[in-house]
């Protein structure tokens, strides 16, 4: 009979998939924040 | 630059199909592993993870050389690019597998070959990033940086090696002929072993595409070019 194991199954996808989406958000956070400094930049230069 | 191309967009759309994809495979369609249980499925995903890892370190390395043998910037944004998807993948390979240690070792963590090189590893890619934020000029950043990539890819095979070359508790995926500790995976087990790879690759293209240019912006903002 296999070991009883499941909740460790679930702890370990969650890991991954938690890992994956913190990083996918903090790509997404530092992109914006380089667009808003580009988009003010290019304001500047307008002026 | 800063509008994202369609193609990425859908690339992003398959990349997210086909993890949620493998994901279901290997939770409704793997059979269960006799001894270790539920658990076990979680390695077709801390395996590709490492995977994943490893070839990033490695095209770190690659555009580090491109860096050193061309002086172009762009090689630099790729080399950074693929060392911090590379410590992201290292990062879900080492917590996944302690996971999996926990009930199967009864330990989240031993000193053994393999565990202690991906430590290894992983602590000297962090070490780029204190080098690379020491460094005032993008050029000299750059040389140095590349410089580190390329030697510490020598980390990558010591890593992958290391089960085969020390006495090891670790499972060995691939073994040819298979050895005493060669984990013997049924039909099944090694068709979604390897899409579980292909999609992580997939993973690692797309992450890797999104922090390429997010460099690319950062770089263009800190020197004013448009």
């Amino acid at each position: 009979m296999p070991a009883n194991t499941l909740t460790d199954m679930i702890l370990g996808f969650s890991v991954i998939i938690g890992i994956l989406f913190l990083y996918i958000l903090s790509l997404t956070l530092r992109f914006k924040q380089e667009k808003r400094k580009a988009s003010l930049k290019n304001r500047r230069n307008i002026a | 630059m800063i509008n994202k191309p369609k193609l990425l967009t859908v690339f992003d759309i398959l990349t997210a199909l086909t993890l949620l994809g493998a994901l279901a495979l290997i939770l409704f369609w793997t059979p269960v592993e006799i001894t270790m249980g539920p658990v076990q499925k979680v390695f077709y995903f801390h395996v590709s993870a490492a995977w994943a890892g490893m070839l990033a370190f490695v095209a770190a390395g690659a555009a580090g050389a491109g860096y050193l043998i061309t002086r172009k910037l762009h090689w630099d944004w790729v080399s950074l690019s693929a060392v911090e998807v590379g410590l992201v993948f290292g990062l879900i390979a080492i917590l996944s597998g302690m996971i999996w240690a926990q009930p199967i070792w009864n330990t989240w963590w031993v000193w053994e070959p393999r565990l202690t090189t991906t430590a290894i590893m992983e602590l000297i890619y962090l070490a780029y990033f204190i080098l690379r934020s020491s460094l005032e000029t993008p050029e000299k950043r750059a040389r140095l940086s590349a410089v580190f990539a390329i030697i510490s890819v020598i980390t990558v095979p010591l890593t992958f090696f290391s089960i085969r070359l020390f006495r090891t508790i670790h499972p060995v995926v691939i073994a040819p002929g298979g050895g005493d500790s060669a984990f013997s995976m049924t039909p099944c087990m090694l068709r979604a072993f390897l899409i579980s790879l292909g999609v992580f690759t997939i993973l690692l293209v797309d992450l890797f595409w999104h922090r390429y240019r997010l460099a690319k912006l950062n770089y263009k903002n800190q020197t004013g070019e448009n």
